[in-house]
């Protein structure tokens, strides 16, 4: 019993690390969330390269819904010096946890050079702080 | 025995959590001339919207220029028509992204011009192929 339990996990761990490569594993800011949106963001996405830090984000929106937009994928770059956060990919969906069909779809610099650009964030009054704090001491 | 079930329980929690935010290169091949080989994180792999985004790196072997050893960057393809666009370059004075950062650059945002759709042929790039093999990914 003890063996095929064994062997079950064994392969169930090759198979895990390539096979899932694809897919997201969310984790709440809960000081970046309130009682209108939950924030997310994948550890796993969090790279410091160079002068940056990148990772892929997910807005979870709770009520005061508009366009039928229930949540939203992005991808940032962040610089932790300065505490500025700039958007690179954007897609929303019309389901919680980004999940069914995307609605739109925006590689940001592609789209429109003007909103390529820093957005600054308070550490501690402002929206993106905490999430700032939590990617760059990740 | 039940040593080692422990360990590898341990050892596949710990990698799936802590070392949530280091790559894990797969080599996908060298270049004809062995200058250079190309690799691939597909942890990095994610399909979000019509586009693939991941993490490349590319090491360079011989024919060294600027003292640039490895290059890291952030790609998106789009997998209908095997074209890339770079979002990110850095360069590196050592192999496999070690060492001290050369050049980093956000492409949109340095070199605007740069940041555009370019057709990779499957059969003729190691890039072009690499694409395919990254569009294959669930």
């Amino acid at each position: 019993m003890f063996k095929k339990t064994f062997l079950i996990i064994l392969i169930y761990t090759l198979f895990s690390s390539s096979a899932i490569s694809a897919s997201f594993n969310w984790t709440k800011i809960n000081k970046a969330s309130d009682d209108e949106l939950d924030i997310f963001y994948d550890k796993k996405t969090v790279f410091n390269i160079g002068e940056y830090v990148y990772f892929w984000q997910l807005t979870n929106y709770l009520k005061d819904i508009k366009d039928d937009i229930h949540s939203i994928i992005a991808h940032n770059i962040v610089n932790c010096n300065t505490y500025e956060l700039k958007l690179i990919v954007y897609a929303d969906f019309k389901r919680p946890m980004a999940r069914g069909m995307v609605d739109l779809e925006m590689i940001i610099p592609e789209q429109n050079a003007e909103l390529f650009k820093w957005h600054y964030f308070d550490k501690n009054n402002s929206i993106g702080g905490p999430i700032i704090t939590e990617v760059c001491n990740n | 025995m039940k040593k080692l079930f422990f360990f590898l329980i341990v050892s596949n929690l710990f990698f799936n959590n802590l070392s949530a935010a280091s790559f894990n290169w797969t080599k996908y091949n060298i270049t004809e001339t062995k200058d250079a080989e190309w690799f691939y994180d597909k942890k990095t792999i994610f399909k979000v919207g019509s586009y693939r985004f991941y993490w490349i790196m590319t090491n360079y072997l011989k024919d060294i220029e600027n003292n640039v050893y490895s290059v890291i960057g952030h790609h998106m393809a789009n997998c209908e028509t095997n074209e890339s666009k770079w979002i990110t370059y850095t360069s590196y004075n050592s192999p496999m992204g070690r060492g001290s950062v050369d050049m980093d650059v956000v492409i949109p945002e340095v070199v605007p011009e740069d940041f555009k759709w370019n057709y990779w042929d499957p059969n003729k790039t190691i890039y072009g192929a690499m694409i395919e093999e990254i569009c294959n990914y669930r």
